[in-house]
């Protein structure tokens, strides 16, 4: 007997809160809830409402969870975030003074406002995919006991 | 590692760690707190709590078997530190403290 498939809502959800290491552990305990005790309790329809209801009541924790892994990382994300946005800036400046070099009879002048603020805007989108990147790092759980099914 | 206090639900969720003995994932923790207290506590609630203790330093985690009922995935297995059994202790010993000579029989009128 396997497990119905669980409402897409929830992977999605679990997928944005939770790295895939600890999605899967939590995944398996819910299946594992659902085929032994639930499913048999009360019937498919109502094991498919315990889950979404189980992940609904699992929320705040989870988020809370996501939060607190977020703000742990903070100073490695900020710290990421300002290499890349350093290193974008230095790189779209010596684009520019390249071209501006094959352009004969015109000098460099201050850099124009809309370059400044593709420089920020893109140093910013940098900084926060490192934020989320380092919000769901993690330290990996010890090596299997056992390997294969038990 | 750092902070050693220990809420209520954080002494509760070590307790039935220690209960378990190897046996202890999210799951396990979870039924045996119901069926010990009664408390019917979100599966999410229980992997933040011991997430957070693994911080702290009071648990260690390791990836268990995986099983054909856990649609093939792995358990993630939970033991005490003996920093999580000093803070444990040291909390019990608080709250008898507190509690000593205290009449806890009181009921609402």
């Amino acid at each position: 007997m396997s497990a119905p498939p669980s409402p897409r809502w929830c992977r999605v959800l679990l997928r944005v809160l939770l790295p895939r290491a600890d999605r899967e552990a939590l995944l398996g305990d819910l299946e594992e809830e659902l085929l032994t005790a639930v499913l048999p309790r009360l019937g498919l329809r109502r094991a498919r409402r315990w889950y979404s209801g189980e992940i609904a009541r699992s929320l705040p924790a989870l988020l809370g969870l996501r939060l607190r892994r977020s703000f742990a990382h903070a100073p490695a994300a900020a710290a990421a975030g300002l290499l890349a946005f350093a290193a974008g800036a230095a790189l779209a400046q010596a684009l520019r003074g390249y071209v501006l070099s094959q352009v004969p009879m015109r000098d460099g002048g201050p850099p124009s406002l809309a370059f400044v603020v593709g420089q920020v805007a893109g140093g910013l989108v940098l900084g926060l995919v490192a934020a989320l990147a380092a919000g769901r790092a993690r330290r990996r759980p010890g090596p299997p006991a056992g390997g294969g099914f038990s | 590692m750092g902070d050693d206090r220990l809420g209520e639900f954080e002494q509760i969720v070590l307790l039935a760690v220690l209960r378990l003995g190897d046996g202890a994932y999210g799951l396990s923790v979870r039924r045996e707190i119901l069926s010990r207290t009664g408390r019917e506590v979100a599966i999410g609630a229980v992997y933040a709590t011991l997430d957070r203790l693994e911080d702290k330093g009071h648990l260690r985690s390791r990836l268990g078997a995986a099983s054909p009922e856990r649609g093939g995935r792995a358990k993630r297995c939970f033991t005490l530190t003996a920093q999580g059994q000093r803070a444990l202790a040291q909390a019990q010993r608080d709250l008898a403290a507190m509690a000593a000579g205290l009449d806890l029989k009181w009921r609402p009128a």
